[in-house]
């Protein structure tokens, strides 16, 4: 049984490489897109702008009332129909940063939320234009709070590729997937696709620790 | 228009009459069960005993970082290997149950810590036993508590029964792609079924919003 | 046969940031009660009073030398559930169930621990709120009674289970002062009943009128005790003598 096990990891192990690899880039490159999304929706719901603040609530509701796999299948089917044409891979992360970023902008404005009224004021007393008190006292002061959350939402990110699958990408789960139907081995095959996932959420997740120790020495 | 209202009906009758209740009774089921779960690992989870502390917190660690498709996939084609011979609905609620049970259990795992001691040691001075005191008062008041926040997490249940729809379990989701196969109109088939899981976390987070309220007016 | 003996009683917690040292929270405490007797202790704050009545009904389960009888038998023999029909408390915060109401209270020790039926527990427990004066709260719940209300629910609830004495840790020092005659008058009906009480309190007067006897504690000893009279007129003690001197305002 041991020896099957290893033979299984070893000869299979280059396809759940080149899905780790797919799922890696997908998290980062949605992760930046987010990003973008997120502080942008942030302020603007932070800042409540007339229509643009609407537009923004729904965004965000809309996002987190309905399931990533209806988003990702919305995108997935509806793209094309709009003569927008773009590969499995692309659409893909265009649905997870979609995702993403609405729970980032209601991180960031969470966190700049919590900033205490009174830094608000003094920033204005001492006459900084609005621009000046995002930049120097705001942002800074909000990242504090934001960044840890954001680091969550990265690990979310990684188990939110899983869904990929589901659209044909080949990323770990879909190498599960063809590992299974190749070797038959189906339970042994996502089981190891699970310890792939948790190994990097692991590493993620002390990456995280340690950076959220070093911004607590700084304050 | 008449081809619109045509094409919307065909999309919605069959959303509305088996996607939704099967989508509802999706989560409503493994709710209860992963509730049972969540208290039973909260109550471990703060137990003076540190194996039974590790167990808790290794179950709630690997529902975090493991994706709940994997589970899913790893529940249907384990049972099996296992002996367990049952139907993929029974998986699925299974699988459901099991996951959010571990969210659950840091939700108990929260509220039981917030229980003040002076509640417990008058449970213990009229003579009731450990079982008495965790069933008649402890636990009760732990999930009035929590209540708001139970209520709050079913909304992720929700969306994750979109998941299923992988094993061949016919609820919103599924049903959506198999009317995109038929209609040519994927944007509006997944818009509408958007819809229904927004209506759907609505309902849920009112009811949060609610438990809240009357939880506080006599618990305070 | 009393009904409760205690016997060179120590109880340490080692206090954390003294490294080895520990306090001495219970120090060398030897008392006796008898069947029917009110006895009041008092002492400045931090005395170990509280712990020491804490540790009869085992709420504080662990003493370090020494021991306590209740009726000759030893309470580490006895069941603490057993105990505690026999033992009852009544807490400084009163402690009510929040999530139950008034009547609930009552009666879940009857149903869940004499194993009453449900019916003759509301009963029972309907004429103990009659004789404290809240039964028309019984549908209510702990939220909305005043604390002189709730910590006489309280006394009903250790009341209800029939029990042979009856602890009280502070009963009244978290009530407002127009709410503490409410509770005296209930714990006084109570002693002319013939209830054996061990009373933690620093109320004085209502000492003076009910006790049997009075035991002063200070860091954990028994100082001094006696009839009320011979405590606070003539206390053989400097340090009894400052205590009562400074609480008594009547």
């Amino acid at each position: 049984m041991d020896s099957m096990l290893i033979r299984f990891v070893t000869r299979n192990f280059r396809f759940y490489l080149e899905g780790l690899e797919t799922a890696l880039s997908a998290s980062i490159i949605s992760l930046l897109f987010a990003l973008i999304i997120g502080l942008v929706v942030g302020i603007i719901r932070y800042s409540h702008k007339g229509i643009l603040g609407t537009i923004a609530k729904i965004y965000v509701s809309a996002i987190r009332n309905t399931p990533l796999l209806v988003q990702l299948y919305f995108v997935f089917f509806g793209l094309p129909r709009l003569g927008i044409v773009l590969s499995a891979f692309q659409t893909g992360v265009i649905g997870l940063s979609f995702n993403s970023g609405a729970y980032i902008a209601e991180m960031v404005k969470a966190g700049f939320q919590a900033i205490p009224r009174g830094q608000i004021e003094a920033a204005e007393s001492i006459g900084l234009s609005v621009h000046q008190r995002f930049r120097l006292i705001l942002i800074p002061q909000a990242a504090l709070q934001i960044v840890p959350a954001v680091g969550g939402q990265m690990v979310q990110l990684i188990k939110d590729t899983c869904l990929l699958s589901l659209l044909a990408i080949t990323e770990i789960t879909k190498a599960a997937t063809e590992v299974g139907n190749k070797t038959y081995m189906f339970l042994q095959a996502f089981l190891f696709a699970g310890i792939i996932y948790l190994i990097v959420n692991m590493l993620l997740n002390i990456a995280i620790d340690l950076f959220e120790r070093k911004i607590n020495y700084a304050r | 228009m008449n081809d619109f209202l045509s094409t919307s009906l065909q999309i919605l009758k069959p959303l509305l009459l088996h996607g939704f209740p099967n989508t509802f009774l999706l989560s409503v089921v493994p709710l209860f069960f992963s509730l049972i779960l969540g208290i039973i690992g909260g109550v471990l989870g703060n137990s003076k005993i540190s194996v039974l502390r590790v167990i808790a917190k290794i179950y709630v660690y690997l529902f975090r970082n493991i994706p709940f498709l994997i589970f899913v996939y790893v529940a249907y084609y384990g049972f099996p290997y296992l002996g367990v011979n049952i139907p993929p609905l029974t998986t699925a609620v299974v699988a459901l149950a099991i996951n959010h049970g571990s969210y659950m259990t840091e939700i108990m795992r929260g509220g039981l810590n917030t229980i003040r001691r002076e509640q417990i040691e008058a449970s213990a001075s009229i003579g009731l036993n450990i079982f008495q005191q965790y069933s008649l008062v402890i636990i009760p008041q732990t999930i009035m508590e929590v209540a708001p926040s139970i209520v709050g997490q079913t909304i992720l249940l929700v969306k994750d029964t979109s998941i299923i729809s992988v094993i061949g379990i016919s609820e919103l989701t599924r049903i959506g792609r198999q009317i995109t196969m038929l209609t040519n109109s994927p944007f509006l088939v997944f818009f509408y079924v958007a819809v229904f899981y927004y209506v759907l976390c609505f309902l849920f987070q009112m009811l949060s919003n609610w438990s809240e309220a009357k939880v506080k007016k006599y618990i305070g | 046969m009393n009904v409760i003996q205690a016997d060179d009683v120590k109880k340490y917690f080692s206090h954390a940031g003294y490294g080895d040292e520990k306090v001495k929270a219970v120090d060398n405490v030897s008392l006796t009660v008898e069947d029917g007797e009110v006895v009041v202790i008092c002492g400045p704050s931090g005395s170990g009073k509280s712990t020491f009545l804490r540790c009869i009904n085992r709420i504080e389960d662990h003493i370090d030398h020494g021991d306590i009888l209740f009726c000759d038998k030893s309470i580490y023999e006895i069941k603490r559930t057993e105990l505690r029909k026999e033992i009852g408390m009544v807490f400084q915060s009163y402690n009510l169930f929040h999530h139950l109401t008034i009547l609930d209270n009552v009666i879940l020790g009857l149903v869940h621990v004499l194993k009453m039926n449900r019916k003759e527990a509301i009963d029972e427990a309907m004429v103990l709120l009659e004789r404290v004066g809240v039964h028309d709260k019984a549908k209510n719940y702990p939220r909305e009674l005043s604390g002189g209300q709730q910590q006489r629910v309280a006394i009903c609830r250790s009341l209800a289970m029939k029990p042979k004495l009856i602890l009280f840790d502070e009963p009244t020092s978290a009530l407002d002062p127009e709410m503490i005659k409410e509770v005296l008058d209930v714990m006084r009906q109570l002693a002319q009943s013939g209830m054996t009480m061990i009373i933690v309190t620093h109320e004085i007067g209502f000492a003076k009128e009910v006790a049997d006897r009075i035991i002063f504690f200070s860091d954990g000893k028994i100082i001094e005790q006696g009839t009320p009279l011979e405590i606070i007129n003539s206390p053989k003690e400097k340090r009894t003598e400052n205590f009562f001197r400074h609480v008594i305002h009547e």
